[in-house]
């Protein structure tokens, strides 16, 4: 029935929307899209030392079909451009992408006819987070500013993407 | 006495309650936004090749299912029997032990004939 | 590939074919780890049992064993350069001869020389180097075959030029199953059809790219970017900060 999608917006659903919003910020499941040196960052960051699950992104899902976010964390090269739209379009709404490092956010070092530059040329990002490799407290960072950008959405700008 | 039972029956609506109205709830409330990737087979990104409703599986599965299907009936009828069994006294033990030997006939002959080595 | 069914009784200290004892137990113990048939056991030819042929000596012994090639020595490695036509038939020559014994092919690679006046720019004015300048009138693929004997403790290339407007190969796929995907490799960098090949398709790009990366006409790729390579840019400390958070050095960004 897709009532979400239907909801007016405005102020009557404030609360509504807050509470939506939290819930989902705080229990982001990352599909693993680890490509390159950023997954290993990605690791790091759901290890013991920077916890990841204390933030509710308690379990890498494999199937995209229980993940929230997509941590795009490494070079996309045109071979796998496709897969990674797959992947996108088979996760379940409502989904963000997180941009890891330079080479997803934008071909990073390697600006040539093999490396697509930027993932946003394939998929709609929300958060890029830029380094080589960005430390895992630099990836953090970037998770917890989009938890604060989920915080702020409304259901017509989910239901918009 | 029925009504002993009745923490039982409460604790199965809260629980089908519970399993109904999350997925109910998800379903009617969450976003609908379906495409056709999205309803297709997950094959890690691939196209998916080989057919999902033509795939074929190996015998072995079958003969597993029928071999549990026989000896899970057999302890099915096991449990009431043991629960039974302080009012049956010998007559229950010696109707028992025919039953299961009867079976254990047709185990012996299963083994024999190769019916428990998977390959 | 010897199984352990194949070796001969162990610790016997007999040397090879013979009643004598070997004296030597080092020696004894390799002597008995090859049974005497073994084709893999060093043979009578001069210069083996561990210690390598000298790279002129290597050459001569293929020149002299297949002929019509041209072997280049230097900088303390073997280069032997053949016509495309006789390509298979030398490789086949070094991974069955005794001498050669090529039995690993460790790589298969191209290089492209294209045709034309090239300007080679090596920036003078930081590196010192000079620039320099180049003229082919026939461009080529050179593709170089990397050969390696484990019995022989050897290695040496082998290096073919085909001509880079259809370039075409025999494969070799029948020699050593390893080229495989080297030869895949080499057709998408480079456009050389392998005939005689069991899959020959792209491998590194998307099946339906158009245009071989490796060669030396191809774009670069990418998007532009302009970089002054002698500009100089200031430390972050006195650089416009769009937006400066906290103190000088960028303060405490904690929320």
């Amino acid at each position: 029935m897709g009532l979400e999608d239907n909801l007016p917006s405005g102020i009557l659903l404030t609360n509504l929307e807050k509470f939506v919003n939290y819930s989902r910020a705080h229990s982001l499941w990352p599909a693993t899209f680890g490509l390159a040196c950023c997954a290993i960052e990605m690791m790091s960051m759901g290890g013991p030392r920077h916890d990841a699950a204390r933030f509710g992104m308690e379990v890498f899902r494999a199937s995209p079909r229980q993940a929230d976010l997509m941590i795009v964390a490494g070079r996309v090269s045109n071979k796998m451009a496709p897969v990674l739209r797959r992947i996108y379009d088979q996760m379940s709404d409502p989904k963000w992408v997180l941009s890891m490092g330079v080479c997803a956010t934008s071909g990073g070092m390697f600006n040539n006819y093999a490396i697509v530059q930027g993932v946003d040329h394939i998929v709609p990002v929300d958060m890029y987070v830029p380094g080589c490799p960005p430390r895992p407290e630099m990836l953090l960072d970037g998770i917890l500013k989009l938890h604060a950008k989920i915080q702020g959405e409304t259901f017509a700008e989910q239901g918009a993407k | 006495m029925i009504a002993d039972y009745l923490p039982v029956l409460l604790l199965f609506i809260l629980a089908f309650g519970f399993a109904g109205a999350s997925i109910g709830v998800s379903a009617l409330v969450g976003p609908k936004r379906p495409n056709p990737t999205k309803l297709d087979a997950f094959e890690c990104g691939n196209v998916p090749l080989g057919q999902v409703k033509g795939t074929r599986f190996s015998v072995k599965f079958y003969l597993v299912a029928m071999m549990f299907l026989i000896f899970d009936i057999e302890t099915v009828f096991l449990y009431p029997w043991a629960v039974a069994q302080g009012r049956l006294g010998w007559f229950g033990v010696v109707q028992m032990l025919l039953f299961l030997g009867i079976l254990g006939v047709a185990f012996v002959y299963e083994i024999g004939r190769g019916g428990l080595s998977w390959d | 590939m010897a199984t352990p069914a194949d070796a001969p009784p162990p610790a016997d200290a007999s040397g090879p074919g013979g009643d004598t004892p070997i004296a030597d137990p080092d020696e004894a113990a390799a002597a008995a780890a090859t049974p005497p048939d073994d084709p893999r056991r060093p043979s009578a030819i001069p210069g083996l049992e561990g210690d390598p042929l000298p790279l002129e000596a290597l050459a001569e012994r293929i020149v002299n064993g297949f002929g019509a090639v041209t072997t280049d020595i230097s900088h303390g490695e073997l280069t032997v350069q053949v016509a495309p036509e006789r390509v298979h038939a030398l490789l086949l020559f070094c991974r069955d001869d005794d001498a050669v014994r090529a039995n690993v092919l460790a790589d298969l690679s191209a290089l492209h020389w294209p045709a034309g006046e090239f300007v080679v720019e090596r920036q003078p004015a930081t590196t010192g180097w000079p620039d320099y300048r180049i003229e082919r009138d026939r461009g080529v693929i050179e593709v170089d075959y990397l050969l390696r004997s484990w019995f022989r403790n050897h290695h040496f290339r082998v290096s073919v030029g085909v001509d880079d407007t259809e370039p075409v190969l025999p494969s070799v796929t029948d020699v050593w199953p390893t080229a495989n995907f080297h030869e895949r490799e080499v057709h998408d960098m480079f456009g050389v059809d392998f005939t005689g090949h069991p899959n020959l398709r792209r491998i590194l790009m998307p099946d339906e790219w158009v245009g071989h990366p490796g060669r030396k006409d191809y774009p670069l790729g990418g998007v532009e970017i302009e970089y002054e390579h002698d500009k100089f840019i200031p430390s972050p400390q006195d650089r416009e900060l769009r937006q400066v958070v906290g103190g000088e050095r960028g303060g405490d960004r904690h929320e």
